[in-house]
């Protein structure tokens, strides 16, 4: 019944409630005008005015105190042995779980192996029966022997002061009896559970057991939404006292009355059992079939399909009467589902399905109709949808489509959620073939990540965990470590893959199981032909397990690129490229690159290896070459996975075009399309900082250290956006918290000395700088922040030393870009300070060590200031016609050189025009940042072009700007020599007090400074003349 | 014998659970326990429960030293009761069900279980109750509110229709109406009709 019916009911049956009984009849024929099922409704429920006179007219408390008093007379009853708390052999009872007619069932800890587990004692009365023992545990041997995902297990048998116990899986849920509940189980959720049924009973029966007692109350779903079928072989234990010495599954129960007068319990739910089983015939697996074929009926429309008012007539019904079909009493089952259910209730068991398996194969092929049919309509009606398909499709199954897509299908309960981790542990290799090492669970790694749905706990965080538990890093990530990582992580499930051979084939397995309860919620294996196919099989075997998690059919379809098209055909190339991404996150950065350089000699279209090459290089700060090989991988990017692409995508561009506005485009479609992409955040982190988007910059990267704190860019960009933002707390906290993790990642050791130096915290900067040289990832550009921070204050003779030091150590380490922006660097300031020969030199020099983008604007830069327009012109040339689409070209590096030549030319006016696009991005992080030179330039550009256009208070603001953001500006020349401009701009704007104050500012900043710097020497002068 | 709490703990755990908080639930079982050991004590002594008028006297009490209603300071009252009623149905019903798991699987639960032998009266299954509920809640919430006040809560008929901001005999039609449609669900219907309605869409 829908709202609107229930509305227009309650409305009726108010209007008869208010008129005297004996009126009601013939209003309600009135009001109802010939809507016969409202009419019938109302009339329904109105008889029943009587009967529910004193239907909860006693108030709550009372009936639960009632209910406490009855059950406590039945627990003083009870054995008392099995109280909360009490340990029955090594299992610790927590709590009763329920009491079937079979036998108590009590929730328990394995004290041994640590896990829940149920444990089902036998019910008094039979405990006493040694026949009945015997039967026990001879079911529940054979049960247990079936080990299926589909039925619940039994771990072991044992005996406690004479009670035999059943140990089984704890299982977290509810039974299908409360599923149901009178109503029908959406037809989305309710095949693939029907499904999971079939699978169960087929397994059973192909091992010679039937259950006899098929129920919802004996099917428990998951709250994976798993079935798992409960006491398997244990209905016939209580049913009569056969001799033990007889094959059980071939012999008939007795008949119903027999086991009412036997046990008073009735054994095989009489609504449940199949006519055979009511007959007293000898039964077999098919009696189960009939069991199911009631379930389905129940599950499809709420409803028993035989009822009576008593015992006699109920038997009739299930021997005599066909059900109602349940097409009449749910209209928008598939029309398949109720031939189904027609088969299986066939009263003769000749003409019945045969065998389970024939029921799962029809469930099978219904539910991938109900999909498609699914996805059909809905394309259908969003297009406007053409005609076609019109007549193609039953209806009921457009019925199904158009009345529950929209409902069921944001209803659809998944079987994991989207909040839920997963753990990927390593694959048991069997093989003997290390080359299955670790590629396959890198494989897998990808298969996985291509689903915006599933979210792996990710590697970094694997190791993480792994220290936690003080565990050495190679620890092979299986069995109990893995359940444990799972635990720690807070994740759902373990996924573990497996690889064995079997003669001239393999076998792939993968199993994932609920790390909490142990509940295995997938178990599949495919057998590749050869070695070529395994990748192949695995990509399939990945793909079914998405399909079983709850992953929708559209996102598999729209985000699946199988593995070997997503990544390499090459088992060696991709064992290459397992072996980089391991190395990158146990030893550094460095060592992935030549792994992934033969990765792509051995197969040079490899997208992914490029890619991350790419990334590594614009780790380690070398552009070029970053850029190269991103070019290839764009090249290629048709040959990755969905999510792999947008990786590339934006360090295509942010490393090749340096178009910033498009690379942040994708990474926020990147993000919001994988929204647990740790990637996506950290890349989008880094881009918000080049846009000068802190806030955000912070935002997102805290976003992404929340969701693994030991990905090393998570917490780094974090701390630079907040050093940016001149939280030098939390850029502290941060940076300790992921020393505290071991993160070896460079920047996270010259964070520290940036910060110090910004707090003035001269003990912090020597350990800092003591650390930052010891550690050979950071030497070198310890070494050159070392030299920016010495020239700052006017000590140009040691900056020069230690620049060259940091130069040195990176031509022996064949790193000529890293070099190049030392020298560019040092050009820059040399440049500001005058020196103007020695900024050529250095320009030069830098010039020849590498072209890349930051090291010509660099160059360009000293060359100007020293009045090189040539040698500057060039350069700004080059730059515009090399990098179109830019964001630092076309915003920052061009207006300000532009800016520059028209000054000199003396054409303040025109400057100060050029600098306007640069406003947006005064503030913004640019690639020369590596060097500490290049931050807030525009302004200071603009300041001079104020100041000879002598719009003097207005010069005064630009200055100002750069010392108003030490976090950002950090210990740039600029830094130093805006102080001294601020002064000029002061001075020449009247202001003599506050111009001194500013002079006197640079003077104390350079005291220590050698003499012979112009900039000084030129300052002293002007100074003296204020005074 | 958990620690008397007065009546402004109630009250105050009562907001915290209103607002979100689902450990205050674990702060008014007890309070709610113990009232129920109360009156269990009381069923015993006499043996065979029954509805009597010292029944009913000792039930109002120990609603009222539950959830005093009158002391209360609530801004807003009739969220208040609603809050209240709410937090004696989960309990009661987390009760029952711990109860009806305890009492095992005797006869009388394999009874409940098989439709085909139940005799209809499920009225102190409350468990079963709390279900339909919940199917109920589906179709028209405030008829399970009025349930909820009615019966779990203790109100009166006049003073639902206060909180409510309706007339008495709306409640009075609406709990009939209620009742009628759980009792069917609870199978103490014909069964019949219930399903027509569906299959003619």
């Amino acid at each position: 019944m829908d709202s609107e019916q229930w509305k227009q009911l309650d409305k009726l049956l108010h209007a008869a409630l208010q008129r005297p009984a004996k009126e009601r009849d013939a209003f309600l024929r009135d009001a109802c005008a010939g809507n016969e099922p409202l009419e019938r409704e109302a009339r329904s429920l109105l008889t029943l005015e009587q009967k529910a006179e004193g239907f909860l007219e006693r108030p709550a408390i009372e009936i639960a105190a009632q209910v406490a008093v009855r059950s406590q007379s039945d627990d003083s009853q009870e054995n008392g042995l099995f109280r909360t708390g009490i340990v029955v052999s090594h299992y610790r009872i927590l709590g009763k779980l329920s009491g079937g007619g079979m036998g108590v069932v009590y929730k328990a800890e394995d004290l041994e192996l640590r896990r829940y587990v149920a444990l089902k004692f036998l019910p008094e009365d039979l405990a006493r029966d040694p026949h009945a023992i015997e039967r026990f545990r001879r079911e529940a041997r054979a049960a247990s022997s079936l080990n299926h995902p589909n039925i619940c297990t039994i771990y072991e048998i044992e005996r406690n002061d004479e009670r035999s116990f059943i140990v089984m899986e704890f299982l977290d849920g509810t039974t299908l009896k409360h599923r149901i509940l009178g109503r029908p189980i959406p037809i989305e959720r309710l095949l693939p559970l029907a499904i999971e049924i079939a699978d169960g009973l087929d397994v059973a029966h192909s091992a010679g057991i039937t259950h006899r007692d098929i129920k919802p109350a004996n099917l428990f779903v998951t709250s994976r939404e798993h079935v798992k079928i409960l006491d398997f072989g244990l209905a016939k234990v209580g049913s009569a006292d056969y001799p033990s010495n007889i094959d059980l599954t071939a012999l008939p129960a007795r008949t119903i009355e027999d086991q009412l007068t036997a046990t008073g319990n009735v054994l095989g739910t009489v609504s449940h059992m199949s006519p055979e089983q009511i007959r007293g015939e000898r039964l077999d697996p098919r009696t189960d079939l009939f069991s199911f074929g009631v379930v389905l009926y129940e599950m499809s429309t709420g409803k028993l399909p035989f009822e009576g008012e008593t015992q006699g007539s109920l038997f009739d019904s299930i021997l005599n009467r066909k059900p109602i079909p349940p097409l009449q009493l749910n209209a928008t089952l598939p029309a398949g589902l109720e031939r189904i259910i027609d088969k299986c209730l066939e009263k003769n068991r000749e003409l019945r399905y045969q065998h389970a398996s024939e029921i799962r194969a029809d469930l099978q092929r219904l539910n991938q109709d109900v999909n498609s049919a699914r996805l059909i309509t809905d394309a259908r009606y969003a297009t406007g949808g053409s005609k076609r398909w019109g007549t193609a499709l039953i209806a009921a199954v457009v019925i199904a489509g158009l009345a529950l897509a929209g409902y069921l299908y944001s209803h659809r309960l998944p079987k994991l959620t989207d909040k839920d981790t997963i753990v990927l542990a390593d694959f048991t290799n069997k093989t003997g073939d290390s080359d299955f090492d670790q590629t396959l669970r890198q494989g897998l790694a990808v298969e996985l990540g291509q689903s915006p749905f599933l979210s792996l706990v990710p590697d970094q965080r694997i190791q993480g965990t792994l220290h936690l538990m003080r565990r050495p890093e190679n620890t092979l990530v299986i069995g109990d470590v893995a359940r444990e990582i799972c635990e720690r992580t807070f994740s759902a499930a373990v996924v573990q893959g497996s690889i064995s051979r079997l003669g001239s084939q393999y076998v792939l397995g993968l199993r994932v199981t609920n790390c909490r309860t142990g509940d295995v919620l997938f178990d599949e294996q495919v057998q590749p032909a050869k070695k070529d196919e395994v990748l192949n099989s695995l990509s399939q075997v990945a793909r079914k397990f998405r399909t079983r998690a709850g992953e929708s059919p559209v996102t598999i379809k729209e985000h699946s690129t199988p593995l070997i098209e997503a990544t390499t055909p090459s088992l060696e190339a991709w064992k290459l490229y397992c072996d980089a991404s391991k190395v990158s996150i146990t030893e550094n950065n460095a060592g992935a690159i030549p792994l992934l350089q033969r990765a792509v000699q051995i197969d040079p279209e490899f997208a992914l290896a490029y890619a991350f090459l790419a990334r590594t290089y614009a780790d380690t700060w070398q552009p070029v070459l970053a850029a190269e090989n991103i070019r290839k991988a764009y090249e290629l990017r048709d040959r990755t996975s969905d999510s792999e692409r947008f990786f590339i995508t934006v360090n295509y561009h942010q490393q090749l075009t340096g178009n910033l506005e498009e690379a942040e485009r994708t990474g926020e479609l990147w993000s919001a399309t994988y929204p647990r992409d740790l990637d996506a955040y950290t890349l989008l982190s880094a881009i918000y900082q080049n846009l000068g988007k802190y806030e955000k910059s912070a935002e997102i990267a805290k976003r992404a250290v929340d969701m693994n704190p030991s990905f090393p860019p998570g917490p780094t960009n974090l701390a630079w956006a907040y050093l940016f933002l001149e939280r030098y707390a939390d850029a502290e906290k941060t940076v300790k918290d992921a020393a505290g993790r071991q993160l070896n990642f460079p920047d996270l050791i010259i964070l520290p000395y940036v910060i110090a130096f910004n707090k003035g915290d001269r003990p912090g900067m020597e350990r800092a700088a003591a650390r930052g040289r010891d550690n050979p990832e950071s030497a070198d550009w310890m070494t050159n922040t070392e030299a920016v921070v010495l020239a700052y204050s006017g000590r140009l003779q040691q900056a020069r030393t230690m620049t060259r030091r940091a130069v040195d150590m990176e031509g022996q380490a064949h790193q000529p870009e890293r070099a190049a922006m030392y020298e560019a660097g040092e050009a820059v300031r040399e440049a500001f300070f005058g020196n103007a020969s020695e900024a050529r030199q250095r320009a030069k020099a830098a010039l020849e060590l590498s072209n890349s983008r930051d090291v010509e604007y660099g160059a360009a830069f000293a060359y100007v200031v020293t009045g090189d327009h040539a040698d500057s012109q060039v350069l700004t040339n080059d730059l515009e016609k090399r990098f179109p689409e830019d964001t630092f070209v076309r915003f920052t590096y061009l207006p300000i050189l532009r800016a520059l030549l028209t000054l000199n030319d003396g054409n303040s006016g025109a400057a100060i025009e050029q600098l306007q696009v640069a406003a947006p991005y005064d503030l913004a992080i640019p690639g020369t940042w590596f060097a500490f030179f290049g931050n807030i330039y525009a302004p200071y550009v603009r300041g001079q072009a104020y100041l000879s256009a002598h719009r003097y208070s207005e010069a005064v603001g630009e200055f100002q700007k750069i010392l108003d953001h030490p976090g950002i500006v950090f210990a740039d020349p600029v830094r130093a020599v805006a102080r001294l401009q601020l002064g000029r701009a002061l001075a020449s704007a009247g202001d003599m007090t506050k111009a001194r104050a500013a002079y006197r500012d640079f003077l104390t900043l350079w005291k220590d400074a050698e003499p012979d710097i112009p900039l000084l020497r030129q300052a002293k002068t002007e100074y003296m003349k204020l005074n | 014998m958990p620690r008397e709490l007065d009546t402004n703990d109630v009250s105050r755990l009562l907001r915290a659970w209103s607002e979100g908080d689902q450990s205050a639930l674990n702060g008014l079982t007890p309070v709610v326990y113990e009232e129920l050991r109360r009156l269990a004590h009381h069923f015993m002594e006499r043996e065979r429960p029954g509805h009597t008028l010292q029944t009913t006297a000792l039930v109002n009490e120990a609603y009222m030293r539950l959830v005093d209603y009158k002391r209360m300071q609530w801004q807003d009252r009739a969220h208040f009761f609603a809050v209240a009623a709410q937090v004696m149905r989960r309990i009661l019903v987390d009760h029952a069900r711990s109860h009806n798991i305890k009492r095992g699987a005797g006869v009388q639960h394999i009874a409940l279980d098989d439709v085909a032998v139940v005799n209809g009266d499920r009225t102190d299954d409350l468990v079963a109750l709390d279900d339909a509920m919940n199917a109920l809640a589906r179709l028209d919430p405030r008829k399970v509110q009025i349930i909820e006040m009615r019966f779990f809560g203790g109100l009166s008929v006049e003073e639902t229709a206060e909180v409510l901001k309706v007339s008495p005999a709306t409640v009075r039609r609406d709990w009939s109406i209620a009742k009628f449609w759980l009792y069917r669900e609870l199978g103490g219907g014909t069964g019949d009709g219930f399903g027509t309605v569906e299959a003619t869409r």
